[in-house]
């Protein structure tokens, strides 16, 4: 259970269906061995909501058809309350105290920007250690984006939590990772703490007439500027080898992305 | 880094104590909930409507006889049973009757109860069948599945407690509305008892048996959940088998082997098993949740239907129970057993969308 237990690690995803179809499986079965032998320290909530092969269904729909004939007060929170030993009904109703949603509301009735209040508020009464978001946001305006995960920082994680989050957005949660791993065509093609990354990633500003002889240190990529200047991007070349080229900085995990992934979506 | 949360400190959060039968509760309510539709409402106005036509019967009845109350007058009923009038005194007519044909009268009104009643059971057939050809494909279908397993059921409980939904509940919900709908009927026949100066008290109250074939409907329910295992079974295979349309795998494969065995049969290379073939695989395995079919209930062989009170003993527990002891039923139940465990294994493997 090493690779799920590690606090705080991300996988960016670039076949939105690998990670989970090869992973899931052996998630669950650990899951399920919590639950099995009644070992009620462990039990998750793992929101499985990965983008579909093809239709651009927005995730929230998932929960949206597994809940709509439901009144709120019915299915997702009695229920929940009932089958979730770590569920904390009084905490997921102050949470939805504070929006606009009406107990009496039938999920299928619901905006999307309820529906993704009523998944936080499921998510965040349930005191579980490891949480599993697959592609939380997707399909969700940028105002819902950034409060889902600001909320879920601000009121949920603490330090005996692990969250894992799988995402496209790279950008987004960026900020609030503690691990980073990238996945192309299934294969796991870096796996780092973000702290390393700094020490591991840089990125040259170099002019051009430097330029050769920046390339023969082998950059990871390069991509050019207006004014002859190129930026490359290093892996395991050290700050100080590389700061008579040009000026060096550390790649934003965005940037790091591209150029790991580049060609897979050609 | 890699730090195992396991070694981390306890939250001092108590958590609530969850027994396996509550959470089984809740699974059972999150079944009715989601089919309150099917469950609860098609029973109900299947027994409406049937209390309605027979409302429009009798009226129809009672405008047609309008006029003839001089003679000897029959008033249809319902169902083609008949109550003779013998004018407009209705007492006069019980008052005449002897033991037997009292007894016979119950009898016609009992069986009229019964036909009345049965609407309920035929809708409760079809909410079942097409509840288990959907229990497992639509969750996968709308991927809600990965809402429900993400939380702590496992697929067993799942897949478990849509049998029960559908072999206990939702019989249970129809033979309330069956209930319910034969004491309507009783009543509407009361009042036109009563409108023609009759007791309906001695004239029908007395001599039918509601409350008993009420008692012999809910005992029946048990034998039905058995009996009906095989096919909910094979449905709910098919539904989490089926990576489309669940409806034309589940009748179109068993159909194709009777055919096929037919065939055999036709070519000489089988004995005479096409009969055989059908009757326990093809039919049991999509027509064992219609209540009364033919096989479940060959115990009406032994029931002399000549004799007052035969109706009293089309449902009675003793006949029913009598299919405890068939290999048939037990064969049915051990086939439909393994069909489920098959259902439980694929909704824990099969890949939705």
């Amino acid at each position: 259970m090493s690779s799920v237990s590690e606090r705080g690690r991300a996988g960016a995803q670039p076949t939105p269906d690998t990670f989970f179809r090869d992973r899931l499986p052996a998630v669950q079965a650990q899951l399920e061995n919590w639950w099995a032998f009644g070992d009620q320290q462990h039990p998750c909530l793992l929101i499985t909501v990965p983008p579909p092969a093809s239709a651009a269904l927005p995730d929230t729909d998932d929960l949206e058809d597994a809940l709509e004939d439901f009144e709120l007060n019915g299915c997702p929170i009695d229920f929940v309350a009932g089958v979730h030993p770590r569920f904390d009904r009084a905490r997921c109703e102050r949470f939805l105290a504070n929006t606009q949603l009406n107990p009496r509301q039938r999920v299928r009735e619901l905006s999307k920007g309820m529906i993704v209040q009523l998944h936080l508020a499921l998510v965040m009464a349930i005191d579980a250690r490891l949480l599993v978001l697959d592609e939380p946001t997707l399909g969700l305006d940028i105002l819902y984006r950034k409060q889902f995960y600001q909320r879920l920082l601000e009121d949920y994680f603490d330090e005996r939590k692990t969250i894992i989050v799988t995402t496209h957005q790279v950008e987004e949660i960026e900020h609030i990772l503690t691990d980073v791993m990238f996945i192309r065509d299934g294969k796991v093609v870096l796996d780092a703490p973000m702290e390393d990354l700094g020490e591991r990633f840089v990125e040259v500003l170099v002019d051009a007439n430097q330029a050769e002889a920046a390339r023969q240190l082998g950059p990871l990529d390069e991509r050019s500027l207006p004014f002859g200047k190129t930026v490359m991007l290093f892996d395991g070349v050290s700050q100080a080898a590389l700061s008579p080229y040009g000026e060096t900085r550390t790649p934003g995990l965005a940037d790091l992305f591209v150029a790991t992934m580049k060609g897979t979506y050609a | 880094m890699n730090v195992i949360v396991d070694t981390l400190p306890e939250t001092p959060r108590p958590t609530a104590r969850i027994t396996a039968a509550r959470r089984f509760g809740w699974l059972l309510r999150r079944e009715f909930w989601e089919h309150r539709g099917g469950f609860l409402w098609a029973p109900l106005v299947a027994g409406a409507a049937s209390l309605v036509l027979s409302a429009m019967g009798i009226v129809l009845a009672m405008v047609a006889a309008r006029g003839k109350f001089r003679g000897d007058t029959e008033i249809t009923l319902h169902d083609g049973t008949s109550v003779s009038i013998n004018g407009l005194d209705l007492n006069m007519l019980t008052s005449r009757m002897g033991h037997e044909e009292l007894a016979r009268l119950g009898d016609g009104i009992d069986l009229t109860l019964i036909m009345a009643s049965g609407w309920p059971f035929l809708v409760l057939a079809f909410v079942v069948f097409f509840y288990c050809l959907g229990a497992l494909y639509d969750e996968r279908r709308d991927r809600s599945v990965l809402f429900w397993k993400s939380l702590p059921l496992s697929d067993g409980e799942t897949v478990l407690s849509k049998v029960a939904s559908a072999v206990l509940v939702a019989p249970l919900l129809a033979t309330i509305a069956s209930i319910l709908t034969m004491f309507g009927f009783l009543v509407l026949v009361s009042l036109v008892v009563l409108f023609y100066g009759g007791n309906p008290v001695t004239l029908l109250w007395g001599p039918a048996s509601p409350l008993l074939l009420s008692l012999q409907y809910l005992a029946a329910i048990p034998v039905y959940a058995l009996w009906a295992l095989p096919t909910v079974g094979w449905l709910l295979l098919c539904s989490s088998w089926a990576r489309s349309k669940p409806f034309l795998w589940a009748v179109v494969l068993p159909l194709l082997a009777g055919i096929l065995v037919a065939w055999l049969e036709f070519l000489g290379v089988l004995g005479d098993v096409t009969w055989p073939f059908f009757r326990n695989v093809v039919l049991r395995a999509l027509t064992s949740i219609f209540p009364m079919t033919f096989m479940d209930f060959e115990y009406l062989r032994d029931v002399d239907f000549s004799l007052p009170g035969a109706a009293r003993q089309l449902m009675s527990p003793a006949g029913v129970y009598r299919n405890l002891a068939s290999v048939d039923l037990w064969g049915g139940v051990l086939a439909g057993a393994a069909m489920i465990f098959a259902a439980v294994r694929l909704r824990r493997w099969r890949d939705e969308g």
